[in-house]
């Protein structure tokens, strides 16, 4: 099983579990994750969810190399179009969501985490939007980064790959909060406990409205990642881009 | 004897428009709303107004939002139209073509602190607050969601939603949601003067900028009212605001006895 799902107390804790792929987004994950939070959302003693990652040194580090490897330009749209659903399950959450962040948030993961409504880092926590660097168009991160950092900052994310440290994240309100790893999670219990005492019915509103304003952006830019994504797997640069990377790590 | 719930007075060009029910936290009334709205776009129209500047009366508030009494009159087929009325005040705080500042003299919360954000500058002392705690009443954060967002970004305005906390001023300086932060008895001063420093510029040029931004944040601004007409309604449908709002005045009796 790629997602672990477990009740703490009033608190659902769903974790990406595949710790040795520092909780990549493959096919089993996305589909896991999907399914946890359909039964979550379901469940009436379920009052919030946290999101975090197994291992301690990543939340998520993005789209899986082995799925970056065998996608071609006539398979890579069919991809995207299906992390439609894994966001948009994280999105339609009627329920308070917290991601509980030790270590890297890249990519998929970093948008993830964008999604919910808190996050709570440590002091290693990193997060950005390496797609460039692997390869592919940072073209469905720039919705929830635009909204989050404005242009200059989503260009220079983008097109630099680089990772923002857990000091930069909370400035830039990435992060809500940084603590100790050994406190994560009872920090991101306390964040989600402030919004599970909230009149539910304004609560579950308020949150349809906050991804009703960045529904069309995210809808069109889906869309035009899979365009993208033909593009790209047709030149042959992300599968090289994530061999590369598997035998600089020795696992190819 | 009905004291003016909005107190106007002219510093030489610019003028001081205070929000007068300090036993009351300075709450948003409809005589405030008629007050604050017939003021502003009268200031547009003054020769003898070169800007603007927004203040609470007594030491403890701006505004703490909505006054809860007259909240209680709210219903799936009023709340529509207030929301309709409030988004003209703040059209006439966005729109209006010469400064306008706050004086943040105490707490802003929902209403105080989206009237804040219209505002071009804002100006606190150390023991400010702002938030934006409408869905603790029950009320979906829909306008201050939209203006907090624009404002400071999706994420703050997404926590500030969600959780209703107080943020303090030396958050709010570091989110560059207000200006300066100064002495509270300079805080009055500090706003009079930096927007009549603002009111020296070229009035044009400053008119026309301040129209354009308008301008490009006006469909945004107009959906998101019809977006609060639609929500509130949904909720009050629902009975969940007349339920909070009448806990909140029971626990405010059991109080005072």
């Amino acid at each position: 099983m790629a997602v672990l799902s477990e009740r703490m107390e009033e608190i659902q804790v769903v974790t990406l579990d595949r710790p040795a792929a520092l909780n990549a987004v493959d096919a089993e994950l996305r589909d896991g994750l999907v399914a946890a939070l359909a039964a979550a959302e379901a469940d009436p003693e379920v009052k919030a969810i946290i999101f975090t990652g197994a291992g301690g040194r990543a939340f998520s580090a993005g789209q899986d190399l082995q799925v970056s490897m065998s996608l071609d330009a006539t398979t890579a749209p069919a991809w995207f179009h299906g992390l439609h659903e894994f966001y948009q399950s994280i999105r339609r959450l009627s329920k308070p969501a917290v991601a509980a962040i030790d270590g890297v948030a890249a990519g998929a993961g970093f948008q993830a985490a964008l999604w919910c409504d808190l996050r709570v880092g440590t002091a290693k926590t990193r997060m950005g939007q390496p797609e460039v660097a692997a390869g592919m168009a940072s073209a469905i991160g720039v919705v929830p980064m635009l909204r989050a950092l404005g242009l200059s900052r989503t260009l220079a994310l983008s097109l630099t790959s680089e990772l923002l440290d857990a000091t930069t994240c909370l400035e830039a309100g990435l992060l809500n909060e940084i603590t100790e790893p050994d406190r994560l999670m009872e920090r991101a219990a306390a964040a989600a406990r402030r919004m599970t005492a909230m009149p539910p019915v304004a609560f579950s509103l308020t949150k349809r409205r906050i991804a009703e304003i960045t529904q069309s952006a995210f809808d069109e830019a889906i869309e035009a990642a899979a365009g993208f994504a033909a593009q790209s797997y047709a030149t042959g640069e992300p599968q090289a881009a994530a061999a590369a990377f598997l035998a600089r790590k020795g696992r190819a | 004897m009905n004291e003016a719930s909005i107190l106007e007075r002219l510093e030489k060009d610019i003028l001081v428009l205070t929000i007068n029910r300090p036993s009351r936290m300075n709450a948003l009334s409809e005589s405030v709303r008629i007050g604050l709205t017939g003021a502003l776009e009268a200031a547009a129209r003054r020769d003898d107004v070169a800007g603007v500047v927004l203040t609470g009366a007594g030491p403890r508030a701006f505004s703490a939002g909505q006054d809860l009494d007259e909240a209680q009159a709210f219903s799936a087929e009023t709340i529509g139209g207030h929301f309709r009325r409030l988004g003209r005040l703040y059209d006439a705080i966005r729109s209006l073509p010469k400064p306008v500042g706050v004086a943040l003299n105490g707490v802003a919360a929902g209403f105080g602190l989206q009237a804040s954000l219209y505002a071009d500058i804002r100006v606190a002392h150390a023991g400010v607050t702002m938030s934006q705690p409408e869905v603790r009443a029950g009320i979906p954060s829909v306008m201050g969601l939209w203006v907090i967002a624009e404002n400071i970004g999706l994420p703050r305005a997404v926590d500030l939603s969600l959780t209703c906390r107080a943020v303090p001023a030396e958050e709010l300086l570091r989110w560059n949601a207000i200006d300066a932060i100064v002495a509270p008895e300079d805080v009055l001063g500090e706003t009079v003067a930096r927007v009549r420093a603002l009111a020296a510029k070229p009035k044009k040029a400053f008119a026309a900028s301040k129209m354009n931004l308008a301008r490009l944040t006006q469909a945004g601004f107009e959906e998101t009212i019809e977006a609060a007409v639609r929500i509130q309604g949904e909720a009050f449908r629902t009975g969940e605001p007349q339920a909070v709002a009448a806990a909140f005045m029971a626990a405010r009796e059991a109080r005072k006895r």
